[in-house]
């Protein structure tokens, strides 16, 4: 069974093209898999909580009716234990008593990286879809392993509003890069998000297991990338190394202490202000690499200032340090970007920076 | 929620977030004129209108026109009445 089985048929263009522009859905899929380890990105998408029990009968009738009131019109229930769930034929029943289309899935999707399937996918499904786990979270596919909310702490409609993911998602045809953005199937396929996200770390990336791209005539970017030429900051200002992994409004970077860089204090330990850098060059990181179709680097921003600096340890020299960064809140041009600079998963500074960055609304 | 609870509770984000005192909190009082903020300001006076009372606030016309403490109280009264966190 591909995505596009269940996905690809019954949504008209139009309806597809009012749900992106409305950002209403009309599918949704509840998947009842087993609980998942998301990484660095449940950090900041739940106030650090991790969503390991199952929604109940009465939080998941609240997702379907929610669903309902975003437009959605089908709703499939998937997953390995889904007919092992007690409610499940409560919750269709619940669903069609909405007017609400269902189907069961038992079975995974075909489309795996790893599976020797490689046609065109032709799924188009983050346009109007995404996917709801048992335990809240929100997925735009069951390939894309990156929660975007959890309905526990968010109103789903705040989640999908506020995704910029899915919003890439939805902009296929100036978002994905390479091969797949160029493809004669752009406008009713994207490549399987699941199988280049697998591939490369980047959910924007080609799908490189689709026989349209065996020739390998175009580069593909995968992370862990250098982040010269998506930030703006040269040496020896550009204190981080590597873009490492993407998330929701989020991003985790390197950085290896050098002696020769700025901050370094005589004794060899790192000044506390170059976390804050290190914050506002991993944020703009994050920005470069999804504007790399467009500028090819980060747009231009500054920062305006921070707070809630808390410093827990010292780097020194030699150390490889991660920074992991959140876009907390944006008004117009400005944004609050909440940041955690650890070495070895010991923390040892988390603080917030307001910065600003040009936007239309801004000009 | 009544409009009491809200004024007060917006009173606070002002005293905590930008440390204005309290006999300055009065409905006319124009929020940049008179009380210093300036557009910097806005997206912090955002964030802790949502961790204060729960709603989501976008960028929204009635936001670019407020100018007094009272009118935030109206704008919060308003977001209350209509179930903002839910609304597309």
């Amino acid at each position: 069974m591909h995505c596009s089985d269940i996905f690809g048929s019954g949504h008209t263009k139009d309806s597809m093209n009012e749900s992106v522009q409305k950002t209403v859905l009309l599918a949704i899929e509840i998947n009842f898999d087993s609980c998942r380890a998301f990484g660095f990105s449940t950090i900041f998408i739940n106030d650090g909580y991790f969503s390991d029990t199952r929604l109940t009968e009465e939080e998941l009738r609240d997702v379907i009716t929610q669903s309902k009131a975003l437009g959605v019109r089908e709703i499939v229930f998937s997953g390995k234990e889904v007919l092992s769930y007690t409610s499940i034929n409560e919750l269709i029943s619940f669903a069609r008593n909405l007017d609400l289309e269902t189907a069961l899935l038992k079975d995974g999707y075909l489309c795996l990286a790893t599976s020797g399937k490689n046609d065109p996918p032709f799924c188009m499904r983050h346009r109007f879809s995404c996917v709801v786990t048992s335990y809240g979270y929100v997925l735009p596919c069951p390939g894309l392993e990156i929660p975007l909310g959890n309905v526990r702490s968010q109103k789903l409609a705040d989640i999908i509003k506020d995704s910029e993911i899915l919003s890439d998602l939805k902009d296929p045809i100036n978002k994905i890069k390479g091969p797949c953005r160029y493809c004669e199937n752009i406008g009713i396929c994207c490549g399987c998000r699941g199988r280049a996200y697998l591939a490369t770390g980047d959910y924007l990336a080609s799908d490189l297991m689709c026989i349209k791209n065996k020739s390998g005539e175009h580069d593909t970017v995968s992370l862990p990338l250098p982040v010269d030429g998506i930030i703006p900051q040269k040496p020896p200002m550009r204190i981080i190394d590597t873009l490492d992994t993407l998330a929701e409004r989020s991003a985790s970077c390197s950085a290896l202490i050098k002696k020769d860089m700025p901050f370094i204090e005589d004794d060899g330990s790192v000044d506390n202000v170059a976390y804050l850098e290190m914050i506002a060059q991993s944020i703009a990181a994050l920005n470069g690499f999804r504007n790399m179709n467009e500028s090819g680097s980060s747009p231009e921003g500054y920062l305006l200032g921070a707070k809630n600096l808390v410093i827990l340890g010292r780097a020194t020299e030699g150390d490889r340090l991660s920074i992991m960064v959140f876009k907390y809140a944006r008004y117009g041009g400005f944004g609050i970007v909440k940041g955690i600079v650890s070495k070895n998963n010991e923390v040892l500074a988390r603080g917030e920076i307001k910065v600003w960055h040009k936007t239309d609304e801004s000009d | 929620m009544t409009e009491q609870e809200i004024i007060t509770l917006s009173n606070q984000v002002f005293e905590e977030s930008f440390e204005i005192e309290k006999e300055k909190l009065k409905p006319e009082m124009n929020i940049f004129l008179d009380l210093g903020l300036d557009s910097l300001d806005i997206v912090d006076l955002v964030v802790a209108l949502q961790e204060k009372f729960g709603v989501k606030i976008r960028n929204d016309d009635r936001i670019k026109n407020i100018r007094t403490l009272g009118d935030i109280y109206k704008f919060i009264l308003s977001l209350k009445a209509e179930g903002a966190s839910s609304s597309l």
